[in-house]
C-alpha cells in the first residue's frame, strides 16, 4: 500500500481508475489515523496524554468534525495555460469588424469579454458610419447565439434531413457539381469584392454554371435597375442629407428600412440643429413610416400614386430646368397636371404646387428621395426613374447626390426577368444544380411566382444557410454556414475597404460561406489566404502587409475620397418610357406592403429581440397586422381586435387590424418579412406572410397599389402592444416648436411655471461646488435630433441582460425594456404630427420611489444615480407604482435562469447582474460602464472624460440625439446642454427633479 | 336608545342562558355546518393551493403589470384590514362609551377582527415578489452594516400598525374570553363522551379549555382586577381602531399618483373601514342568530343600532368622495382632474358606479324606521354595502394606476382567473376559521351578558 502511494508521488489524477486505487489506500483500517491519534485509539482511556497534546488532538477533532467526509465532485476546467496577450480575464477586448449582409455593410466594435462576443458597438471614427447604427444591427449579436442556427451540414435522406459534418456535405456537393450538367446559383447581393470574385472562380472553373444575383426586399435592385436607365450604371450613389436643406421623400423610409438608414440618419440628424443649421422633411407616403413620423411636412397620398405624384412634381418643375426642351420628357411628364396629380394622389392642388415651388426654392441643395417596398411596381424601379428625373432637374444630382465615389456597386443584380427566366429553366427541369447562396426564394419571392413548385423540379437543391429556411428544407444538401462574427470577409463600401475579421472561432460545425464556395470549387485555400491574396491588394495600395495589419485593426481603410461635388449626369429621357402609365383603380381598397423596422425583409425572424422590440410606429410587438386608416374603420365599424380578410383573386389573407392615424382613405398596409413556415422555433407561425397578395411578373413585383377586397372575417385577435394611448392629452411631455417661433424666441414651446416645491424629506446635498470628485450624472436628449429609430432601446437591452418576455406578457403590460421610446399624435387622425420621447430612469434627485421600498433596495448614490439593489428588492412593487415615469419593470416570472437555451446565455454581459424572478429592474445609466471608467480615471489620475463614457444607449444612437456625462462640470457638453433654453424636465411640476432634461423639439415647417 | 339600558331583558337564570349560548359548543354540528364548513375548506385549499402555486411559478399568474403593479392583492388587503375595525370599534370604543347593547355582538366582532387580519395578513406577505425575503421587512440587529428597514416606507409603518393591532386584537379578544373559558371548563365536567374516541377527544378538550382559562375563580378579587385590565385594553385598542386604517390610507396618500396623492384619505379611510366592518358584523349577526337561535340575544334593536352606523358612516364615505372631486376641480391639476374624470367615465367606470350605488345610495335606506327594522332588507344591504367597500378599493388603486402621469404607459388590467380565485378563497379562508371559532368558544361574551342581566343590582357597568 505504502509503495503505491509513493508511485503516486502525491500527484492525484482526475481518472477515475486512479482515483478508485488511490481512495483504496484507506482500506488498510491501520493506516487510517497514524501517530498518537492511533495508539490513543489503541490504548483507550489508558493513554496519557499531555496537556499540549490533549489540546493540539481536540483543537484538530473539531476542527475536522466541522470538514464534511465526501470528495469535491470532480469538474474539468480549460484555463487559459497560455494566455493569448491581449485577453485579460474581466477586461474586454474589442474587435474591428463588420455586419456583413445583402442589407449592406456595418462597421461595428465587437466588445468581447473572456473570448465571448457579448455586444456590437457602432465604429465611431469609421469615415463613413461614424458609429451609426440600427436596432438589427445591434440585435445581431442574438443571432450569433441562436439556438435554431444550423448547427450541422444535413443531407436529405427520404423525406427527412439527417444531420453530417459540413467537411461530408462539402464532398457530398462537389460530387453532386461536378456531375451537374447546367448548374444555376442564386445569390443575394453582396458587398464584399471577395465574395465576388470567389465565386467568379467557381464559375470560370465549371462554364455550366451560372449565377443570377437577386435581392429580398427589391429596394436595391429597382434602385440600380433606376439608376442604369436614368444614367447607364448600376451603381448606388451617396445621399448627402447633411448638406440638403429640404428633403423629400415620396414613399421612402430613408431612416427606417431603405437603403443603409443608419448612415442617413447620421446624416439628416447634422442638419437639425435649431442654432445652428436645420433642413425641412417633406414626406408623402400612404402608410406612415418612420420618416413620415418625423417629417416637418406630411403628406398622405393614396396607396400606389407616388409614381404620379412625381410625375406631377416634375411636370411643374420642368419648364425651369436644364430638361426644358427635351421633347420626350415633356411627353412622359405632360399628362400630370395638379389637377390630375391632386384628383389620383389625393392631394390638395395647393400642396402640390407649393411643393413645387419650395423644390425650387432650395434647387441644388435639395434632395428627393423615394423607393423600397412600398413603391415597387410592376414596372421595376419606376419611382426611382421619375425621382432621378426630379433630382436631375433640381441640379440635385452633382451636389448633394454624389456619384463619383459610389455607395455601393451592384452590377450583377437581377432583375425579375433573370428570375423569371431561372424558374422557367428550373419548370422545364433544365437546370440539374441549383445553388441557393445564403437565400430563400421560397420566403422572398410572392407565391406566385412559381418558385416553390420549380425548387421541386430541379432535382439537386445545395442550400448554403444560416437557417433551415423555408427553401433549405427543400434541398438535398444543405451546407451550414459560421455567422458574421465568425468569418472572415471583407467589403468595399462608399470608397472605403473593410476586413470582417471573425471574433471567435465558430460555435458550431459550419463553415463560412467564402470558404464554402472554396471549398465547393475543390480549392484546399482559406478563405482568409484568399482574401488576403486575391481581394485585398486592389484596395490596400502601398505597404501590403503594414496596410493590412493596420486595416485589421482600425477596421477600416479609405481607398477612394469623394471630392464633394461629382457633377450633374444626364438624365437619359428613355428611361421614361412605360412609366406612370399603371395607375389606381378609383374604387375599393388598395394595399401596399411594407418593410417593418425590426423585421425588414424577415432574413432575421428567428430572433426574439428582434420581434420584441415595438414598432416604432404602431409600436405593436410580435407580429404584422393590416393598417387601415381612422375613417375607413369607422365607415366599416371595425375595431381594434377585429380579424380582417384580404382579397386579391383568388389570393387571400386574414390578417389581424390596426387603426393607424395617417393613412389616407382605401389605403391600407402590411409589413413583409412575416409568417415563417420554418427558418426556427421562434419565427415559425409569428404573423401573415403578406406576399402571397402581391404580383410577381417579369418586369417587377408589384408591392403597392395592389386592389384588394377588405372584409371582416368572424373572430378576434389580440395584438400586443406596449403603447395603447396615443394623445398627450395636453401635457408638456414633449415640448416642440416651430423653427420661426424659436427665432424669435428661445423659450418657444417651452414655457413652463416652475414650481418650487417643498419635500417631506431634505434634498440631497451633492456638494458641487466644493467637492470636485463628485459627479453629477445627468443626461439630455434631443427631441429635435430623435428620430425614434429605436436602436438606443436594442443597445439597452444587449448591454443591460434585458430579457424578452414574449407576445402574451406584452400583451399583459410585462416589457422589460429599461429604455422604451414613447411615440405619441398630435392633431387630426388622418394626417397627424408625431413625437417621440426616449424614457429611462429619470434619476430624480427627489426620487419617489425611494421613498417608499421599505427593505432600502433603491437608493440614491453620492453622484444621483437612483441605484438600484437587486439582492435586497423583495418585490413590493410599490416604487414601480410610484414611478410618474413608469419606467421600473419587475421579473413577473423567472426570465434568465434556466430559460436561455443554449448558448445564448453567452450573450450575456457579466458586468450586469442577470436579474431572477421577483425584483425589480430599470435603468441604471449604465453604471457597470461609470464605473469602469472611473477605475481607468483614477489609475491615470484624472477625472472621466466625456467621449470615453457613454451609456449604450447614446452609443446606440445614430442621431447623436443622446448626451450623457457631468452636470456639474460646466465644461462638460451634457451640462451646456441642459442649460440651454430648449432644456425641460419631463414632470417637472411633481418636484421629483429628474436627471434627464430633454430639449424641445423644433420643427422647420416652414 | 339610551346607554345604560339594557336592550334585551331576556330573563332567564344564567344557567339556562349558558345552555342557550354554550349549545353549539356541546353538541354535535348540524348539516349546515358541516355544508359551510365544506365549502370555506374547498376555499382554503383553492387559496394555499394558489399561493403555493405563484409561489413556485411566480407572480405573474396575476393580471397585475406595469402600470398596475397592485391590484386585487393590495384591495383585498385594504378590504379585509377594514372589515376588522368594527370589531375593535366596537369591543373598545362602544365599550369606553358605556354603549350596553355592544355585550351580544361583541365576541363575534372580535373574531371577527381577528380572522379579518389574518385573512388581510397573507395577501402583503404572498403579494411580494420573493416572499422567502419578508424577514427584510424586519428591523432586527443584522451583520449587514448600515442596510436596514427604511422608516421613511409607509409599508414599513404598515407592518408596524398591523403587527401592533393583530397582538392588541388578539390579547382583547382572548382576555375577554377568559371567564367564558372558565364557564366552559365547568360545564364540561359534566359532559360524557359515548365512544372511546369521543372520550379522547374530550379530554383533549378539556386540557385546552382547562389551560386557556388560567385558573380563573370569578372571586370579586379576580373580578375587579379583571375590569381594571380590560378596561386599560380598552384604552390602548382605542387609537389603534383610527391608526391602522390611517396608515394603510398612507400608502397611497404619501405617493406621488394622481388620485392617491390626497390628504383626506386617513379619516376617509377610517370611516370606510367601519363602514364595512359593520355590514360585516351584521352580515354574520344576522345569520348567526337565525341559524343558532339567538334573536333574543341579538335583538333587532341591536341590528337597528348597527344600521344607524352603518347610515352615519355611509354618509362620511360619501362625503369623502365628494370631497376628492371638490379638490380635484379645485386644484387646477390637469394630472388629479383627469384621473377623477376617468373614475367618471373611462374604462373602469363601472367600478365607479357599482361603488357609488353600493355605498352612496344604498345606506339611504336606513332612514327608514320600517327598512332598518326588517331583517332582509339589513342583510341585503349590508352585503351590498361590502361589495361597494371592495369596489371603492379597487377603485382606488386601479384607476389610479392604469392612467397615471405619462399617457404612453397607460394600460389596463384584465384580472386573470387565479385572481378571482384568490377572492373567492380568501372568503373560505376567513369563514373557515369563524365556523371553528362558533364550534369552539362562545359567540356571545356570556360573562358580560349575565352581568348585564345582572343589571343594575349590580354595581356600575360592562362586565
Amino acid at each position: 500500500m505504502k509503495s503505491k502511494y509513493q508511485e503516486k508521488k502525491m500527484w492525484r489524477s482526475v481518472e477515475s481508475k486512479d482515483r478508485a486505487k488511490y481512495e483504496n489506500k484507506w482500506d488498510d483500517k491501520s493506516q487510517e489515523f497514524s501517530g498518537t491519534v492511533q495508539e490513543l485509539i489503541d490504548k483507550g482511556i489508558g493513554y496519557k496524554l499531555d496537556r499540549k497534546k490533549f489540546l493540539g488532538i481536540m483543537g484538530a477533532s473539531i476542527g475536522m468534525a466541522g470538514l464534511k467526509c465526501s470528495r469535491e465532485p470532480v469538474e474539468k476546467i480549460m484555463p487559459y495555460l497560455v494566455r493569448a496577450p491581449e485577453a485579460q480575464p474581466g477586461i474586454a477586448a474589442y474587435y474591428a469588424t463588420a455586419l456583413t449582409s445583402s442589407r449592406g455593410v456595418v462597421p461595428v466594435l465587437v466588445k468581447t469579454r473572456e473570448g465571448k462576443p457579448i455586444k456590437i458597438d457602432g465604429h465611431d471614427d469609421h469615415p463613413i458610419n461614424q458609429g451609426a447604427m440600427t436596432a438589427d444591427a445591434f440585435s445581431s449579436i442574438w443571432d450569433l447565439y441562436d439556438p435554431d442556427r444550423l448547427k450541422s451540414s444535413k443531407i436529405k435522406k427520404g423525406d427527412k434531413h439527417v444531420d453530417i459534418s459540413t467537411a461530408d456535405a462539402i464532398i457530398q456537393a462537389n460530387e453532386v457539381i461536378n456531375g451537374g450538367q447546367t448548374i444555376r446559383i442564386l445569390s443575394r447581393q453582396s458587398f464584399s469584392p471577395a465574395d465576388k470574385s470567389v465565386i467568379n472562380g467557381f464559375l470560370r472553373s465549371k462554364p455550366q454554371a451560372k449565377q443570377i444575383v437577386y435581392d429580398f426586399s427589391g429596394t436595391m435592385q429597382s434602385y440600380v435597375e433606376a439608376q442604369r436607365k436614368s444614367y447607364g450604371k448600376s451603381i448606388i450613389p451617396q445621399y448627402r442629407f447633411d448638406k440638403a436643406e429640404l428633403i423629400l421623400s415620396i414613399e421612402g423610409d430613408f431612416l427606417g428600412t431603405w437603403i443603409s438608414p443608419e448612415v442617413n440618419t447620421k446624416r439628416y440628424s447634422n442638419l437639425r440643429s435649431p442654432d445652428k443649421k436645420m433642413n425641412r422633411l417633406i414626406v408623402a407616403e400612404s402608410m406612415m413610416s418612420l420618416t413620415g413620423a418625423n417629417a416637418d411636412d406630411r403628406m398622405p397620398i393614396n396607396s400606389g400614386t407616388h409614381v404620379a405624384l412625381a410625375l406631377g412634381l416634375a411636370n411643374l418643375l420642368l419648364p425651369f430646368s436644364v430638361y426644358a426642351g427635351n421633347g420626350a420628357i415633356l411627353a412622359a411628364v405632360r399628362d400630370y397636371t395638379p389637377e390630375k396629380t391632386s384628383e389620383i394622389t389625393g392631394l390638395n392642388i395647393d400642396k402640390i404646387k407649393g411643393l413645387a415651388d419650395e423644390l425650387k426654392k432650395y434647387a441644388g441643395n435639395s434632395i428627393v428621395v423615394g423607393g423600397g417596398v412600398s413603391s415597387r411596381s410592376e414596372i421595376s424601379g419606376e419611382l426611382e426613374i421619375v425621382i432621378n428625373l426630379l433630382n436631375s432637374i433640381l441640379g440635385n444630382d452633382g451636389s448633394t447626390i454624389l456619384s463619383d465615389v459610389p455607395a455601393a456597386d451592384l452590377d450583377s443584380l437581377a432583375g425579375n426577368f433573370e428570375l423569371n427566366n431561372l424558374i422557367q429553366e428550373m419548370n422545364n427541369g433544365k437546370v440539374d444544380v441549383l445553388i441557393l447562396d445564403r437565400v430563400n426564394p421560397v420566403f422572398d419571392l410572392p407565391a406566385d411566382s412559381g418558385v416553390l413548385e420549380a425548387l421541386s423540379k430541379v432535382k439537386n437543391v445545395i442550400s448554403l444557410s444560416y437557417f433551415m429556411d423555408e427553401s433549405t428544407v427543400k434541398s438535398n444538401i444543405v451546407i451550414a454556414l459560421s455567422h458574421s462574427f465568425e468569418s472572415w470577409n471583407d467589403a468595399y463600401t462608399t470608397g472605403v475597404y473593410t476586413i470582417a475579421q471573425p471574433v471567435l472561432r465558430t460555435l458550431f460545425d459550419t463553415l463560412s460561406p467564402g470558404d464554402a464556395w472554396l471549398h465547393l470549387q475543390g480549392s484546399n485555400m482559406s478563405y482568409y489566404q484568399f482574401i488576403k491574396a486575391n481581394s485585398a491588394p486592389s484596395y490596400l495600395s502601398g505597404n501590403f502587409a503594414k496596410l493590412w495589419d493596420q486595416t485589421l485593426a482600425d477596421g477600416y481603410f479609405v481607398s477612394r475620397k469623394t471630392s464633394g461635388y461629382s457633377g450633374a449626369r444626364g438624365f437619359n429621357a428613355n428611361a421614361l418610357a412605360g412609366v406612370g402609365k399603371t395607375q389606381k383603380d378609383a374604387s375599393g381598397f388598395t394595399l401596399s406592403l411594407y418593410e417593418s423596422i425590426q423585421i425588414g425583409d424577415g432574413q432575421g425572424g428567428n430572433n426574439a429581440f428582434r420581434h420584441e422590440l415595438p414598432d416604432p410606429i404602431t409600436k405593436i410587438v410580435w407580429e404584422n397586422f393590416v393598417a387601415v386608416s381612422t375613417e375607413d374603420a369607422k365607415s366599416n365599424g371595425w375595431r381594434m381586435g377585429d380579424i380582417l380578410s384580404l382579397k386579391n383573386g383568388e389570393k387571400e389573407v386574414h390578417i389581424p387590424l390596426y387603426v393607424q392615424p395617417g393613412i389616407p382613405k382605401g389605403s391600407v398596409a402590411i409589413a413583409i418579412g412575416y409568417g415563417h413556415d420554418e427558418l426556427g422555433n421562434i419565427a415559425k407561425g409569428l404573423g401573415v406572410n403578406a406576399l402571397k397578395l402581391a404580383k410577381f411578373s417579369s418586369t417587377g413585383t408589384k408591392y403597392t397599389g395592389i386592389l384588394v377586397s377588405v372584409q371582416k372575417v368572424k373572430g378576434g385577435y389580440e395584438l400586443a402592444t406596449t403603447q395603447r394611448h396615443h394623445e398627450m392629452e395636453g401635457r408638456a411631455l414633449v415640448r416642440y416648436a416651430e423653427l420661426k417661433d424659436y427665432k424669435k424666441d428661445k423659450r418657444a414651446g417651452n414655457h413652463e411655471h416652475k414650481l418650487e416645491g417643498k419635500g417631506l424629506y431634505p434634498l440631497q446635498n451633492y456638494a458641487l461646488e466644493t467637492n470636485s470628485d463628485v459627479y453629477k450624472w445627468g443626461m439630455t436628449i434631443d427631441l429635435s435630433k430623435c428620430t425614434g429609430c429605436s436602436a438606443c432601446v436594442m443597445s439597452c437591452y444587449s448591454e443591460n441582460n434585458i430579457p424578452v418576455t414574449g407576445k402574451s406578457e406584452v400583451w399583459r403590460g410585462r416589457e422589460m425594456s429599461w429604455l422604451r421610446i414613447d411615440r405619441y399624435y398630435e392633431g387630426e387622425p388622418s394626417n397627424p404630427s408625431t413625437h417621440f420621447a426616449p424614457v429611462m430612469c429619470q434619476h430624480c434627485e427627489n426620487a419617489p420611489c425611494e421613498n417608499v421600498c421599505p427593505v432600502g433596495a433603491t437608493s440614491h448614490s453620492s453622484e444621483g444615480l437612483n441605484d438600484m439593489t437587486y439582492n435586497r428588492c423583495v418585490g413590493t412593487r410599490y416604487c414601480s407604482d410610484n414611478c410618474p415615469f413608469k419606467v421600473r419593470r419587475f421579473n413577473w416570472f423567472e426570465n434568465q435562469y434556466g430559460k436561455l437555451k443554449d448558448p445564448m446565455q453567452m450573450s450575456l454581459n457579466p458586468d450586469v447582474t442577470v436579474r431572477g424572478r421577483g425584483v425589480i429592474e430599470k435603468c441604471s445609466f449604465c453604471v457597470q460602464r461609470i464605473n469602469e471608467q472611473r477605475q481607468m480615471a483614477k489609475n491615470d489620475g484624472h477625472k472621466i472624460n466625456e467621449d470615453d463614457l457613454k451609456t449604450a444607449c447614446q452609443q446606440g444612437c445614430p442621431s447623436n440625439a443622446i448626451t450623457f456625462g457631468d452636470l456639474g462640470d460646466k465644461t462638460k457638453t451634457v451640462a451646456q446642454l441642459a442649460a440651454t433654453e430648449r432644456s425641460y424636465r419631463m414632470l417637472e411640476e411633481v418636484n421629483v427633479k429628474p436627471r434627464v432634461n430633454y430639449l424641445t423639439r423644433i420643427m422647420n415647417k416652414g | 336608545m339610551s346607554a345604560l339600558e339594557n336592550v334585551y331583558n331576556i330573563g332567564k337564570p344564567d344557567r339556562e342562558i349558558d345552555n342557550d349560548i354554550l349549545k353549539p359548543l356541546e353538541s354535535f354540528p348540524t348539516k349546515l355546518w358541516y355544508i359551510a364548513f365544506g365549502l370555506a375548506t374547498a376555499g382554503v385549499v383553492m387559496f394555499w393551493s394558489i399561493a403555493g402555486y405563484s409561489f413556485v411559478k411566480g407572480l405573474g399568474i396575476f393580471a397585475i403589470n406595469t402600470p398596475v403593479g397592485w391590484g386585487f392583492y393590495i384591495i383585498n388587503f385594504v378590504f379585509w384590514i377594514g372589515i376588522g375595525h368594527a370589531g375593535t370599534l366596537i369591543s373598545a370604543i362602544l365599550y369606553l362609551f358605556r354603549q350596553r347593547w355592544r355585550t351580544t355582538i361583541n365576541r363575534a366582532a372580535e373574531a371577527m377582527t381577528i380572522f379579518a387580519v389574518m385573512t388581510a395578513l397573507t395577501f402583503p406577505v404572498l403579494h411580494l415578489g420573493r416572499p422567502w425575503l419578508i424577514f427584510f421587512f424586519f428591523p432586527y440587529p443584522n451583520e449587514r452594516g448600515p442596510l436596514w428597514v427604511n422608516f421613511r416606507s409607509p409599508l414599513l409603518w404598515d407592518v408596524f400598525a398591523i403587527s401592533t393591532y393583530f397582538t392588541v386584537s388578539l390579547i382583547f379578544w382572548y382576555m375577554g374570553l377568559v371567564p367564558d373559558l372558565a364557564t366552559m371548563r365547568d360545564r364540561l365536567v359534566n359532559i360524557e363522551a359515548k365512544t372511546k374516541l369521543g372520550n379522547t377527544l374530550l379530554k383533549l378538550r378539556k386540557n385546552v379549555v382547562n389551560i386557556l382559562s388560567i385558573g380563573w375563580v370569578g372571586s370579586a378579587k379576580t373580578w375587579i382586577h379583571y375590569e381594571k385590565m380590560v378596561l386599560i385594553l380598552a384604552a390602548i385598542s382605542t387609537p389603534l381602531v383610527f391608526s391602522v386604517h390611517s396608515i394603510v390610507s398612507f400608502d397611497f396618500a404619501t405617493s406621488v399618483i394622481p388620485g392617491w396623492h390626497a390628504t383626506i384619505f386617513p379619516p376617509y379611510f377610517v370611516a370606510g373601514a367601519i363602514y364595512s366592518g359593520f355590514a360585516m358584523v351584521m352580515t354574520i349577526m344576522i345569520i348567526s342568530r337565525e341559524v343558532f337561535g339567538l334573536k333574543q340575544y341579538v335583538t333587532l334593536k341591536h341590528l337597528e343600532n348597527m344600521a344607524l352606523v352603518i347610515l352615519l358612516t355611509g354618509m362620511m364615505v360619501s362625503f369623502a368622495y365628494t370631497t376628492e372631486f371638490v379638490m380635484a376641480y379645485y386644484s387646477a391639476n390637469d394630472m388629479e382632474q383627469y384621473v377623477f374624470l376617468n373614475r367618471l367615465k373611462g374604462p373602469y367606470a363601472w367600478s365607479f358606479w357599482t361603488m357609488f350605488t353600493c355605498n352612496v345610495v344604498s345606506p339611504h335606506f336606513m332612514w327608514f324606521k320600517k327598512l332598518r327594522t326588517n331583517i332582509y332588507v339589513l342583510f341585503a344591504i349590508s352585503i351590498v354595502v361590502n361589495i361597494g367597500m371592495w369596489f371603492e378599493r379597487f377603485v382606488i388603486i386601479v384607476t389610479s394606476l392604469h392612467r397615471d402621469y405619462l399617457p404612453s404607459s397607460w394600460d389596463l388590467y384584465v384580472p386573470t382567473f387565479f385572481d378571482y380565485a384568490m377572492l373567492v378563497g380568501s372568503f373560505g379562508w376567513f369563514f373557515f376559521w369563524y365556523l371553528i371559532f362558533v364550534r369552539a368558544l362562545p359567540q356571545i361574551a356570556v360573562a358580560e351578558l349575565k352581568a348585564d342581566e345582572a343589571g343594575d343590582k349590580a354595581k356600575g357597568f360592562g362586565h
